[in-house]
């Protein structure tokens, strides 16, 4: 079985199974969930109706298949909370979590890599200490603390950007990725630790490896021995880390909306478990899950063309 | 060549380490002998009470005194995380090592689950499950230890798979050892180093989870101070009193940053993780 | 001839040393180096492991780690001392006039490039741009004329294989290929055979020593195998303790050594030739084996993760008697299935089919499927740094079969583990010790001593010596034979080392592709081997350990 069709059954598999956990957390619990999602309060006709409404009469594993099916055609019921389906209140949220992801990962990206390689060049010299210590301690910082902070200092200190101020994107474009900055820095502190303390420690592994003596003993100079043989094979481990890092930076994302006042999925979701909306909270996770599980599927595709020991098994 | 650190790194890290987290622990000791204020107590006339000698820490915005109610967040996030770490570990410590000794389909099984649930960020799937069980200390302590156990499994059945195939344990098996006494015996004194670390990041990583989710308001309920819901109130009087955010978020840095530092330093000294001779 | 030639490398007073961060302190690991190559020839050097003898070898390429620093001399090569060159000149000698191979051939190519593209950097690198043949097509060309050269008969496949896809002695020989692509006038070669088996390990040797010849290069030829040197070189260099301590022809040095280790690295090399006396056992058909296999067959099942469960038979109708108190040995090329053998004779896996029995009492019968009996049997590992639990002192690790197995109190096993300990020529201080704390040979006596503790009446000894130094080999092999004959312990012995198999087996049995192929008492089957895989092991053992070695043996 080649290697594509080996992944894609494995997604498949991943998908199947976060969509029985999920359902199974949601409606195989002990009680009533129409009785947990009203409340104390409820009288027995309330809950009636609502399990009539949400057909818990219905078998388990009758709903189960009812929900994959409509799942699967995007279509993820109605939330009990906003009265409105609920993949179109996902779809008005999504734009800013997409956002606000894609430019923090851009932004670990384009600091981790300079920074780790400068790191690793010295190891043990005092430019690796003083960057393995200062991104320590960025990497125990959580992001809503770095968030309030950074509230604190740039927007209410120095006023360079209006603190609670949404600009939708289909407003002002710019001015909606300007609303971005400051949140995903909050986000991609951390993350920038963590990979650059990964791609340090690969690169620093790849030079000791034999076949960095073989190819200086071609003749190869300095520069080149790093370009074309440790960064291609560091990079093969630090494909997989970065995409722990995206499902970290989609959760991180969804604290940090609410610190900054961002209408994303994360106050979406708060706004679903707070009001035990059980299909719009379940409909935002398995939605969450299914793009962190595309993400995980890209790194492992990404990793066979790097690595042909994958590929020519 | 310039030569710095006489000092080996490692030593650094868990001196720096070892302070930070041993100020928190002894804050802890301290909120047994002697608690300064009811933590619950509201003063109308001490509201945003500046730090002083009779609040070293200040009052919040309900006249609460912020120095014990730090020390209560103290107990209670390492509680949670104590706690979390111990569900965590002892679930990854019986699936990893089934998984890890036995191998083959029960192996699979165990790891496909388990890849499943890591893959995704472990705040997500604790907020489902308080979405489903309400919040509570309780429930924390077994969302978050329901979380993080499969990397803990991993943890187990990585290290286990690795020295199954070693020789000194087929020579154990050889000998006629059998496989609890295999594994308790013999592999597990094995995995510590790869194990502390895995621990004490594991405390840390729950704290941080901890705190994430009072901030959202679905973590530790009020009346109990938690440092992420104190910060979480004293959001919106950061210009008035900054005190009320200072020392909560001071509070949760020490933590973390000390079992990061501490987690970092025992790695180097087993050469793990990072690159140094 | 070789002696009138002029020098192509000189190294004169050449002191170096590690300077250790952590501990603000540095110590010397070459001591005054003096030894220089003549062009077209062979200088062999040759140590135990941590004698200095690698470290000379980066030194001369300019390969050292940073913590390293030359203290003394120069190192002159075509006129110039390399020491004094900066970096970018020493680059362009290296690949160019100073090729290299290394010991581990896996690892010492990139495994995201193909051999080809590896080829290719070499010729690129050192690219001559007023040069207009130099463009891709020619240079693919030269490259697989190159690879044809050292003897591939199918050289685009290698030229397009990635590393994984090559064995071995492939990837040896397309290492050397490629260092001879910008025909060097030096070609440095660190322990060039030394991951690979006895067949392949011949065959490089030879084709290192014909291209010396055609190309005329001078080899600095690194190995801790001092016949292995006396093959294949026109001078020997004796390193040790940082130091070289003999400098001489192999004869010479073989006749007459004049340095006190020179001597013991004879003697042990030696030792482990020299067949010793063997123990007359009857082997009669009539008499009755220790342990019988009969048509055994053993495999592996792959993954189970989608359905399709594949069976890869290892063992196929394996037929061997072992007789009690003989040494057997077993002999066969890298996954030939000696490895799987010793796993089913241990219990570790089972059979799929065929019987063992013990004494004539039947043990397993695994196609039957019905519960087996394990034959009480010790194993001897080849790694014995891998072979001790490390977190254990070597008293626990002896006193665990006994405790286990509740067979004495407590303080009759603290008796038989010092008794033992003395067996195996260990003082009683060791069972405090933990493993690391102990040398390679002092960890293969606790290993040996572990397996005896339940005194079983086999002991598989899987390449016990072959990780070790020479002169501890010779120890090691000795202790093999004296608890063989004072205890009376079976031994099946593995390795691929024909001569330590000569010396101390009674019989051989030779396995090929999950069989046995031949057996029969050591003599005949060296002698007149039956089978060509046979001859061929015996002819590649002969080449590597040539006819000088015996006439000293026969003195």
């Amino acid at each position: 079985m080649g290697y594509i069709a080996k992944k894609i059954i494995q997604l498949i598999l991943t998908l199947m199974l976060v969509s029985i956990i999920t359902f199974a957390a949601f409606w195989v619990v002990p009680g009533d969930p129409a009785r947990i999602i009203l409340g104390p309060n409820a009288t027995a006709e309330q809950v009636d109706s609502l399990s009539e409404e949400l057909g818990l009469d219905r078998p388990i594993s009758e709903r189960y298949l009812q929900w994959l099916g409509s799942a699967l055609t995007l279509n993820l019921g109605q939330s009990l909370s906003f009265k409105t389906p609920v993949n179109e209140l996902i779809a008005q949220k999504l734009p800013v979590t997409i956002a606000l992801s894609v430019i923090s990962l851009m932004l670990t990206m384009a600091v981790s890599f300079p920074l780790a390689m400068i790191a690793a060049r010295r190891p043990g010299k005092l430019t690796d200490h003083v960057v393995s210590v200062v991104t320590h301690s960025f990497f125990a910082v959580p992001p809503f603390v770095l968030s309030i902070f950074l509230t604190l200092i740039f927007g209410i200190g120095l006023k360079w950007f209006q603190v609670g101020v949404f600009i939708p994107h289909d407003r002002d474009f710019w001015g909606f990725i300007g609303c971005m900055i400051m949140p995903s820095i909050a986000i991609a502190l951390p993350k920038i630790a963590m990979a650059l303390k990964f791609i340090r420690s690969s690169i620093l592994s790849e030079k000791e490896k034999d076949y960095v003596r073989t190819a200086k003993s071609h003749g190869l100079s300095d520069a080149d021995v790093m370009r074309k043989h440790i960064l291609p094979n560091a990079l093969v481990p630090v494909i997989t880390v970065f995409a722990i890092i995206s499902a970290d930076i989609l959760g991180g994302s969804l604290i940090v909306e609410q610190v900054f006042g961002l209408p994303g999925i994360g106050r979406l979701l708060l706004q679903g478990i707070s009001s035990r909306d059980f299909p719009l909270t379940e409909g935002i996770i398995i939605y969450l899950a299914g793009m962190i599980a595309i993400v995980y599927f890209v790194a492992d595709i990404l990793h066979s063309l790097i690595d042909p020991r994958i590929r020519l098994k | 060549m310039i030569r710095i650190t006489p000092v080996p790194a490692y030593k650094l890290y868990l001196t720096i380490g070892g302070i930070f987290s041993s100020l928190i622990l002894m804050a802890i000791l301290l909120s047994f002998i002697y608690m300064p204020y009811d933590t619950q107590a509201t003063v109308y006339a001490a509201k945003f009470a500046p730090p002083s000698t009779e609040h070293i820490f200040g009052c919040d915005h309900f006249g609460r005194d912020v120095f014990s109610r730090t020390l209560e967040g103290a107990r209670l996030t390492v509680f949670v995380s104590v706690f979390g770490v111990i569900i965590a570990m002892t679930l990854g410590g019986i699936f990893g090592s089934v998984a890890g000794y036995f191998g083959g389909w029960i192996d699979n099984i165990v790891m496909i689950l388990s890849d499943s649930v890591m893959a995704f960020p472990g705040i997500l799937l604790a907020l489902v499950f308080v979405a489903v069980y309400g919040a509570g200390v309780y429930n924390i302590i077994w969302a978050l230890g329901l979380v993080f156990f499969p990397s803990y499994a991993r943890v187990f059945r990585t290290g286990i798979r690795q020295l199954k195939d070693r020789e000194f344990i087929l020579q154990a098996s050889i000998i006629g050892v059998k496989p609890i006494r295999l594994v308790l015996i013999h592999i597990f004194p094995n995995l510590l180093p790869q194990l502390i670390p895995s621990i004490v990041i594991g405390l840390a990583n729950m704290a941080l989870s901890e705190a994430g989710m009072s901030y959202l308001g679905l973590g530790i309920q009020p009346p109990y101070a938690s440092w992420g819901k104190m910060l979480k109130d004293a959001q919106s009087h950061v210009i008035e009193a900054p005190w009320t955010i200072i020392f909560p978020s001071l509070a949760l840095l020490f933590y973390i940053l000390g079992l990061y530092f501490v987690s970092e330093g025992i790695s180097i000294r087993f050469g793990l993780g990072r690159h140094s001779k | 001839m070789t002696y009138l030639s002029e020098p192509v490398l000189v190294v004169e007073n050449l002191s170096l040393s590690f300077f250790d961060v952590n501990q603000n302190t540095s110590h010397p690991v070459l001591s005054k180096l003096n030894f220089d190559l003549r062009k077209g020839e062979v200088l062999g050097i040759v140590g135990d492991s941590g004698s200095g003898k690698t470290l000379t070898a980066l030194t001369i390429a300019g390969l050292l780690p940073e913590t390293a620093e030359v203290t003394s001399g120069r190192i002159m090569f075509e006129g110039k001392d390399l020491l004094k060159l900066n970096a970018q000149d020493r680059r362009k000698l290296l690949g160019d006039k100073i090729g290299m191979i290394f010991q581990e051939p896996l690892s010492s190519f990139n495994p995201l490039m193909t051999i080809g593209s590896h080829l290719n950097e070499v010729l690129t690198s050192h690219s001559k741009p007023q040069v207009p043949s130099d463009n891709a097509d020619n240079r693919k060309s030269k490259i697989i004329d190159m690879l044809a050269h050292v003897g591939f008969t199918n050289p685009l496949r290698i030229y397009n294989a990635f590393p994984h896809q090559i064995s071995g002695g492939q990837r040896q020989r397309a290492l050397i290929a490629g260092t001879l692509l910008l025909k060097p006038t030096l070609l440095i070669a660190d322990e060039p055979t030394t991951a690979l088996d006895t067949v392949t390990q011949a065959q490089i040797v030879d084709q290192l020593k014909r291209i010396s010849r055609s190309f005329n290069l001078s080899v600095l030829f690194i190995s801790h195998d001092l016949m292995l040197v006396e093959r294949i070189c026109d001078r020997v260099a004796v390193m040790h303790n940082r130091r070289i301590v003999e400098l001489e022809t192999p004869k010479d040095i073989l006749h007459t050594p004049t340095h006190p280790h020179t001597a013991k690295l004879i003697r042990s090399a030696r030792s482990v030739r020299t067949p010793k006396d063997k123990q007359r056992i009857d082997y009669s058909d009539e008499h009755t084996p220790l342990i019988r296999v009969r048509n055994l067959s053993a495999g592996y099942n792959d993954s189970i993760f989608f359905g399709s469960a594949h069976h890869h038979e290892v063992l196929r109708d394996v037929n061997i008697d072992i007789y009690s108190g003989e040494i057997l040995g077993l002999i066969g090329s890298s996954g030939c299935g000696k490895t799987t053998l010793t796993r089913v004779l241990t219990g570790l896996i089972p059979g799929t089919a065929g019987t063992i029995s013990e004494n004539g009492r039947l043990l397993s019968d695994f196609s039957n499927k019905k519960k087996s009996k394990r034959i009480s049997v010790g194993l001897v590992f080849q790694d014995p740094y891998n072979s001790l639990n490390p977190t254990k002192t070597i008293g626990w690790l002896l006193e665990e079969p006994l405790r286990i197995h509740n067979i004495c109190s407590r303080n009759e096993r603290k008796k038989r583990v010092l008794q033992m300990l003395s067996d195996v020529g260990l003082a009683s201080k060791y069972q405090n010790y933990l493993p690391h704390q102990l040398s390679g040979g002092q960890r293969q006596r606790v290993a040996l001593a572990v397996s005896l503790m339940l005194s079983p009446s086999l002991i598989i000894a899987d390449e016990p010596v072959s990780a070790l130094d020479s002169s501890v080999q010779a120890q090691i092999l000795e202790l093999l034979y004296k608890i063989n004959r004072e205890k009376g312990v079976t031994f099946l012995f593995i390795s691929h080392n024909l001569s330590v198999i000569r010396s101390i087996c009674n019989r051989v049995a030779i396995m090929d592709d999950g069989k046995i192929i031949e057996t029969g008492f050591i003599d005949d089957v060296f002698d007149k081997p039956r089978t060509l895989l046979a001859s061929n092991l015996v002819k590649a053992e002969t080449n590597y350990h040539p006819r000088s070695m015996r006439t000293i043996d026969s003195q």
